[in-house]
């Protein structure tokens, strides 16, 4: 599996990273032991060895003009033309607006929060220069958080066309078929900065035993009966689906002391039902934005039924002939 | 390839065409690699989803494997009136979650089992059966039932209509292997699994029709 062209990679990081007194071959170098030797997806090895070798920016630095499908690293300050794709009806309470932005080279999530200084009403269909925007990355996906300093600019004689094809929003319909119980329900995530990852009885892959910050979040697995597919789904989307407030989680948790209760009882919500999702497809699996539960469509079953009984007997008298009537 | 490791799709079939998956193989020599049962209508199977009413369950083996028997309709209407029986194996040492499940089941009950399908021959017999080794057992409702037996005949026709025209290596393998010359008899079964959803019988909606019509 040795594609990768490790320097081109090193090259390319550290366009966005400042890593002092590393080369790009220190660097290149650091990605192939992640990559070849220890078997780390090509995403992760990234964040790590950018966590462990760049030089910490300069807060103020200056913001860089990118496309969207370009973005490869956090905690950069960035400029993006864009139009909004989407926008999300319901949010966690301290977001004001979130959504999908998109150019010609990719879509990805911005969020938009209460505390920013002046908030900005976008609307779906329009086009916008979004300019000192920060990149942030979240399960394995990049997305885009407005800050204090992100100033928005309404393009209102542009067009921008999006690319959302080969930009990794998909769609299926399929059953929950599986629960990965050690990292669903009431979980922990990493507290360092720029770290979410879910910690494994206290413990970060990363940062080791850490005192983590509570979320709320199912792993599940989806499938369609061709294709067996990880589902992420947060706690925005948790709560909208399930009703379910991290607050309330955490309640029940500490009155029952136990914070498994949380999993089982939304467990049912999920194992067994069939969902239609939406979200962004990424190497491990299927960020899911949008959720809802199907059920059975017995006007969809009548016209299988007569399609099927229709092929069946074209098929039958098919090899009648064949067989000079010996069906 | 992606990054993270490829988990195989659970197939859709009925318990006819299940019982009558009679061969395995893998694809290639590494000890580790997946074990597949081949579906006469010309698939590879390395793990089936398969809804059913639960019928109840003994054990076997000294008390150290239970098994569950679970049917759909999808059985010859000449044979119990048309229920096919598929047959769970779930070990107390290897699968101890699902075996307690199977325990604690009652019959009647609509049950969806996740699990893989094993050919088997017993001691005394060259005769090859087939049974589903589970991974998780759960029970469900009517309506999961249902949209699991519309999806099941959706991909058995996908499936049926794909044999017909022309077909790939593992319809050959089916040709060659299980001696099916067509998918008829396994997309007829659908369709009797099928009928009996669109008719009604144990839909939700049409159990209060038919409760209305007593009623009367």
């Amino acid at each position: 599996m040795s594609e990768h062209n490790y320097n081109q990679i090193a090259e390319s990081l550290s366009e966005n990273n400042d890593f002092g007194e590393n080369s790009v071959e220190d660097v290149a170098e650091k990605l192939e032991q992640y990559i070849e030797d220890f078997g780390v997806p090509v995403d992760e090895a990234k964040r790590s060895v950018i966590d462990s070798m760049a030089v910490s920016s300069e807060p103020d630095e200056e913001a860089i003009e990118v496309n969207i499908g370009e973005i490869d690293t956090q905690n950069q300050r960035v400029d993006v033309r864009v139009k909004v794709v989407h926008i999300f009806d319901d949010n966690h309470e301290s977001i004001y607006q979130a959504g999908l932005i998109g150019d010609e080279s990719g879509v990805t999530k911005y969020t938009e929060f209460k505390s920013d200084s002046e908030t900005m009403e976008l609307e779906e269909g329009e086009c916008y220069l979004i300019e000192g925007a920060k990149t942030d990355l979240y399960n394995g996906q990049y997305n885009i958080q407005f800050s204090e300093n992100t100033v928005v600019t309404h393009l209102e004689d542009e067009d921008i066309e999006v690319d959302d094809s080969g930009g990794n929003q998909q769609s299926y319909e399929l059953v929950v078929v599986d629960v990965n119980e050690e990292t669903s329900g009431l979980i922990k995530r990493c507290p360092e900065e720029d770290c979410t990852r879910v910690l494994d009885n206290g413990r970060c892959g990363d940062h080791g035993s850490v005192d983590g910050e509570f979320d709320l979040r199912m792993k599940v697995i989806g499938d369609n009966g061709e294709e067996a597919v990880s589902l992420y789904i947060n706690r925005d989307e948790l709560e909208e689906y399930t009703g379910l407030t991290l607050e309330e989680a955490k309640e029940t948790a500490s009155e029952e002391m136990d914070r498994t209760v949380v999993l089982r009882d939304l467990t049912p919500e999920f194992l067994g039902n069939y969902f239609a999702v939406t979200g962004n497809r990424h190497d491990y699996g299927l960020t899911v934005q949008e959720l809802e539960e199907i059920g059975p469509d017995y006007d969809e079953a009548e016209t299988l039924l007569d399609e099927m009984e229709e092929s069946l007997m074209e098929a039958r008298s098919q090899t009648a002939a064949a067989d000079g009537g010996d069906a | 390839m992606s990054d993270t490791p490829f988990r195989q799709p659970a197939r859709r079939a009925f318990a006819h065409e299940i019982n009558e998956a009679k061969h395995s193989f893998k694809e290639s020599d590494d000890d580790r690699a997946p074990n597949f049962a081949l579906l006469p209508t010309g698939a590879k199977a390395n793990r089936v989803f398969f809804v059913g009413t639960f019928m109840g369950s003994d054990t076997v083996g000294d008390g150290k494997t239970m098994r569950g028997r679970f049917i759909d309709n999808s059985g010859q209407p000449d044979e119990n009136g048309g229920a096919e029986s598929l047959f769970v194996y779930a070990s107390a040492q290897y699968q101890p979650d699902c075996f307690n499940t199977i325990e604690n089941l009652e019959s009647p009950a609509y049950v969806a089992v996740l699990g893989k399908p094993r050919v088997f021959s017993p001691e005394d017999s060259d005769e090859k059966y087939v049974s589903i080794r589970p991974e998780r057992i759960f029970e469900t409702d009517a309506e999961t039932r249902d949209q699991w037996v519309i999806e099941t005949a959706q991909r058995t026709h996908e499936r049926a209509q794909a044999f017909r025209d022309g077909g790939d290596e593992y319809v050959n393998k089916v040709t060659n292997v299980l001696n099916w010359s067509n998918p008829d008899r396994f997309e007829e079964a659908a369709i009797r699994a099928l009928e009996e959803v669109v008719d009604g019988v144990g839909n939700t909606s049409s159990d209060d029709e038919a409760e209305a019509e007593a009623a009367d």
